[in-house]
């Protein structure tokens, strides 16, 4: 089984994938590349797992500024009082 | 039979002065002035009935009135309209009671005129309202003919999808992307206004790459069951 050069070239450029976006054309380079049986089931199981991981890991981005968000309300919300 | 002399009386707002000439027929007629002062030939049984109570003034009275209040003049309006329509080509609108063009009036070949009464606007208002207060009437009607004819509406939408390939690619993939701020919100529990921008962003982001996940997730599950 060999892995087709469109998939090998979408995956080598990790960068370009986080910076530009281009998760969704890895995964249907590899929904392609299952469909044409040059990579196993196991292969996108596994990819599936680390697009997981991904959103996992903006689910934490998202509660930290959250978070922040809410701290600088009530921060902003807290009454000065004039000093003495 | 004796005619009963009613010279002198006052009936409503006629003050009966003299007997007047008979009507062909054999009825009695009396000459009455009105409180307006003018002098009218009356019938005595519609003096005597109430059916006749002036010259004619005080009906026109109650009919300013009831103009004034709303309650009568669509034949005024409808006159109004006809002189507008024969000079100028418009015509008073029912509802709003603006002169239009008749080009701002739908077509209607069951009226005199072969236009609606109301404009356009006001047309599209009326039903607007009537859906509104219709809403639930409407929908179990819809529903219901759907699933009177439910057969035929899935042939028909099969039928669409085959000869539209493109537009069915094209609503997939918005499926996909179209992830929305509004939803994105929803799920953040914050209301769309409020919410910052780069939280909704990072909640779109969130979503997208989890429905990817899934896709893939489920691309090798069905790979797996066929072999």
């Amino acid at each position: 089984m060999k892995p087709s050069q469109a998939l090998v070239e979408a995956l080598s450029d990790l960068k370009r994938i986080e910076e530009g976006g281009d998760t969704r054309r890895v995964t249907s380079e590899m929904l392609l590349a299952l469909a044409r049986k040059e990579i196993s089931a196991t292969d996108v199981e596994a990819a599936a797992k680390i697009v997981a991981a991904a959103s996992m890991h903006k689910m934490v981005d998202l509660k930290t500024a959250q978070w922040a968000h809410k701290l600088r309300e009530q921060a902003a919300a807290l009454t000065v009082f004039p000093s003495e | 039979m004796p005619v009963k002399d009613i010279a002198g009386q006052r009936y409503h707002r006629l003050l009966v002065l003299s007997r007047g000439p008979n009507t062909e027929a054999g009825s009695a007629r009396w000459n009455c002035l009105c409180d307006c002062g003018s002098e009218k030939l009356v019938l005595g049984g519609g003096l005597r009935s109430g059916h006749t109570k002036s010259c004619g003034c005080l009906n026109l009275e109650v009919r300013e009135k009831n103009i004034a209040n709303g309650l009568a003049g669509r034949w005024e309006r409808y006159q109004e309209t006809k002189a507008a329509r024969e000079c100028c080509g418009s015509r008073v609108c029912l509802d709003c009671g603006q002169q239009k063009p008749l080009t701002e009036y739908g077509k209607n070949s069951s009226l005199r005129d072969g236009t609606q009464n109301r404009c356009r606007a006001c047309s599209v208002a009326r039903v607007v309202d009537w859906y509104g207060l219709n809403m639930e009437t409407r929908r179990s009607y819809a529903r219901g003919h759907y699933h009177a004819h439910a057969d035929v509406a899935k042939q028909r939408t099969r039928d669409w999808r085959e000869r539209n390939p493109e537009k069915v690619r094209e609503m997939s993939r918005r499926a996909v992307d179209g992830i929305s701020a509004g939803y994105a919100a929803s799920l953040l529990k914050v209301p769309l206004g409020s919410a910052p921008t780069n939280l909704i962003n990072l909640k779109r982001e969130q979503l997208y790459l989890r429905r990817l996940a899934r896709a893939l997730k489920q691309a090798a599950i069905q790979s797996l069951e066929k072999l």
